[in-house]
């Protein structure tokens, strides 16, 4: 599979659309998904998914192969989708390793029952910050390696393991402060 | 191991926890972590909701990706932005910037096709005698259909597959290229047959589907 991404690549480097097409077919799903995960907009995630596509096509002859096709791929929508939050919001910074208050969290065994309802969780990843929600996205979506999650956001592993802890407390805060409201 | 140890290494291991769960951890470290869950059972708790989270993103129901719509799309700017450079250095920027130039002028002219093609069904005689701009009139049938055409096909064939189908355009193009049709006359023409029409129009009609 690896492989014939790499040849795809190849080929479209040489201008073959039928590559394109194969490439396009091969990825777009994922793509979209990764970054529809990210930008609550499925207009913005589809132009932003062009966009992505788009860059492949362009620098299809530059993949130097020091990364996997995939991680290379979703490398360049969360760098496009970063500049599209940008663009929407001009002057507000996008939060790169944002800390939450962790006194008085939850333990794991308290919410696990709202964990289980896939609305309130729903509505509890919504609420994570852009940089926590796409870690969550590659590693549960995705099942990537956090050393394959670093080199796709550009960080640290150690800043992704953190990223990750962070994220699941903040979604215990959430789902038991769901819970409580008696909404779960 | 002294207690502090003890504790940073739990906390080091807390943090993999999510990746024992996604199966990717590395064979030494899977052994930690399973000889953690065998003495903690905060870290079995841990799993279990974490599991549990894992099943919740993987099972989320999003809508549909572009699919098919988005790859025209990207063929369509990547036709505008020209061939392959023969060394990509500083194009890609410029490119992207030109086709997202072009973007805007692309649809206006679509849409300009459009109009016009509404008014020379008139002046023909078509289905429907009075001008129908894409903007609509106070009146009409909503939408009920969604097309897209090949991207070769002429003004003349799309205007008889639309007289054939009973249907007219009503807007569109979006940045898809897609346009949303309503029947000129529901009476005669139900959505089945409009559909049925459209779809045996392989070379014109790309694409349809209710709306």
């Amino acid at each position: 599979m690896s492989e014939d991404d790499r040849e795809l690549l190849n080929r479209m480097a040489q201008g073959d659309q039928s590559a394109l097409d194969a490439f396009y077919r091969a990825y777009e799903g994922r793509v979209y998904r990764f970054i529809r995960s990210r930008l609550n907009d499925s207009f913005d995630a589809s132009d932003v998914l062009n966009e992505v596509m788009f860059e492949v096509w362009r620098s299809a002859s530059r993949f130097e192969g020091r990364s996997s096709v995939s991680t290379w791929v979703l490398g360049i929508a969360h760098h496009k989708t970063i500049d599209r939050i940008r663009r929407r919001k001009p002057g507000e910074s996008v939060e790169l390793d944002p800390e939450i208050a962790e006194d008085e969290s939850p333990n794991a065994a308290e919410t696990l029952s709202a964990a289980q309802d896939a609305e309130q969780v729903r509505r509890c990843v919504d609420q994570l910050s852009e940089a926590h929600r796409s870690v969550v996205h590659l590693a549960f979506f995705e099942d990537l390696p956090y050393g394959e999650i670093a080199g796709i956001v550009g960080c640290p592993e150690g800043t992704v393991k953190t990223r990750m802890f962070h994220a699941k407390k903040a979604l215990m805060k959430c789902l038991a402060g769901l819970k409580e409201m008696g909404l779960s | 191991m002294n207690t502090d140890n003890g504790k940073k290494d739990d906390e080091d291991l807390d943090l993999l926890l999510p990746w024992y769960v996604n199966d990717t951890l590395e064979a030494e470290e899977r052994r930690q972590v399973e000889a953690y869950l065998e003495r903690s059972s905060h870290a079995r708790d841990e799993v279990a909701l974490l599991r549990a989270l894992r099943q919740q993103v993987k099972d989320e129901q999003i809508e549909n990706s572009p699919g098919e719509f988005g790859l025209q799309r990207l063929k369509r700017e990547i036709k505008q932005a020209g061939p392959q450079p023969g060394s990509a250095d500083k194009m890609t920027g410029r490119t992207v910037t030109v086709a997202r130039f072009w973007r805007p002028l692309a649809v206006a002219a679509c849409i300009a096709v459009v109009i016009q093609a509404g008014v020379m069904i008139s002046l023909t005689g078509g289905p429907g005698s009075d001008v129908e701009t894409a903007s609509g009139n106070a009146g009409l049938a909503a939408p009920v259909l969604q097309v897209t055409f090949a991207s070769d096909a002429t003004e003349l064939e799309i205007r008889e597959v639309l007289q054939s189908a009973g249907a007219s355009i009503a807007d569109g193009p979006t940045a898809l290229g897609i346009y949303n049709l309503r029947l000129v006359d529901a009476g005669t023409t139900t959505v089945e047959e409009a559909l049925a029409t459209l779809r045996a129009s392989g070379d014109v009609v790309t694409f349809a589907e209710r709306n």
